[in-house]
């Protein structure tokens, strides 16, 4: 498992990610994060950031679409 | 949460923080307006997706008997997928059912090479599985089997496209068949002796294939699934 390291939450926090609700055990699951899996979250997390927060709200309601 | 979460728990934890952009892309793709337009589009590429589904399972099998009980993680997961080969195998023909159902050709799924936002989501699969280790396709399988239709999805598509039933077979029983697929799959892979490089592995899978199914989401949503993507882009473009 990757060494903790904080810096990874202030990165989480900085893209927008709600690491503020999060309890201090999954808290350490995001701060052993790998540099991969950082990468690909903080892209996903623009790809949601490219869409109108209007259009955002209707992904409560996704429907699924994979199988 | 009491104490440190199992494994598949913070595999999901991790997917909590990437499925609002993916839940986004569904809900755009399935708008109403313009929708029996798309459906055609999602059903073609998702029968470009499907047809690996099988033959990403066998090849993951080969490997697992190629590395053998040395390896502890292997036998398992060997057994896992001789299973799950068989409850997924044929649904590809489904696709393609509902595409002459909806009044579009069956066969044009077959005579067009998927275009790269395809080969992004499924390919590498392949590269995890022959270079790395075939337990990465449990992070793709565990994000197709978590974004399973829902039970009304079905009804909705057609009352909003006005195609008949008929067309709907394959979002219809996998809001059906995939009940309880995802719980099955979260014990297995708490009961794997994954060692710290695997458990990565896993992951890194599954938010990839979050990541290129949002942008193939997004790109049939657009109509567009042509077009390079940010990566492909020269910086001038």
């Amino acid at each position: 498992m990757t060494t903790p390291d904080p810096r990874t939450i202030a990165v989480l926090a900085a893209a927008g990610f709600p690491v503020d609700v999060l309890t201090d055990e999954q808290l350490q699951v995001f701060a052993t994060l790998s540099e991969e899996e950082l990468t690909l979250l903080l892209d996903i997390k623009s790809r949601l950031d490219d869409v109108e927060p209007e259009v955002q709200a209707h992904g409560s309601v996704a429907g699924g679409a994979l199988f | 949460m009491t104490g440190a979460p199992s494994r598949s728990a913070a595999l999901h934890l991790k997917l909590s923080f990437a499925t609002p952009a993916l839940n986004t892309a569904m809900a755009n793709l399935w708008r109403p307006e313009g929708l029996t337009r798309r459906y055609g589009r999602y059903l073609r590429t998702m029968h470009e997706v499907i047809r690996a589904s099988v033959p990403l399972m066998e090849l993951a099998a080969r490997r697992c008997a190629e590395l053998g009980p040395d390896d502890p993680v292997a036998g398992p997961l060997a057994a896992y997928l001789a299973e799950h080969i068989e409850e997924e195998r044929g649904h590809d023909d489904w696709l393609l059912a509902d595409l002459a159902a909806a009044g579009l050709d069956p066969r044009g799924p077959l005579r067009q090479q998927p275009p790269p936002v395809v080969a992004r989501l499924v390919g590498p699969q392949y590269y995890w599985i022959e270079h790395f280790h075939p337990v990465a396709l449990l992070g793709y399988i565990t994000v197709l089997e978590s974004n399973a239709p829902a039970p009304w999805l079905a009804e909705q598509l057609a009352a909003d496209t006005g195609l008949p039933g008929a067309a709907f077979q394959t979002v219809s029983h996998h809001a059906v068949l995939d009940t309880g697929h995802s719980a099955e799959l979260a014990r297995f892979i708490d009961r794997l002796p994954l060692d710290p490089a695997q458990e990565t592995a896993i992951a890194v899978s599954a938010l990839h294939t979050v990541n290129a199914a949002t942008e193939l989401f997004n790109r049939i949503a657009l109509g567009d699934l042509n077009t390079p993507s940010r990566a492909e882009r020269t910086p001038d473009q």
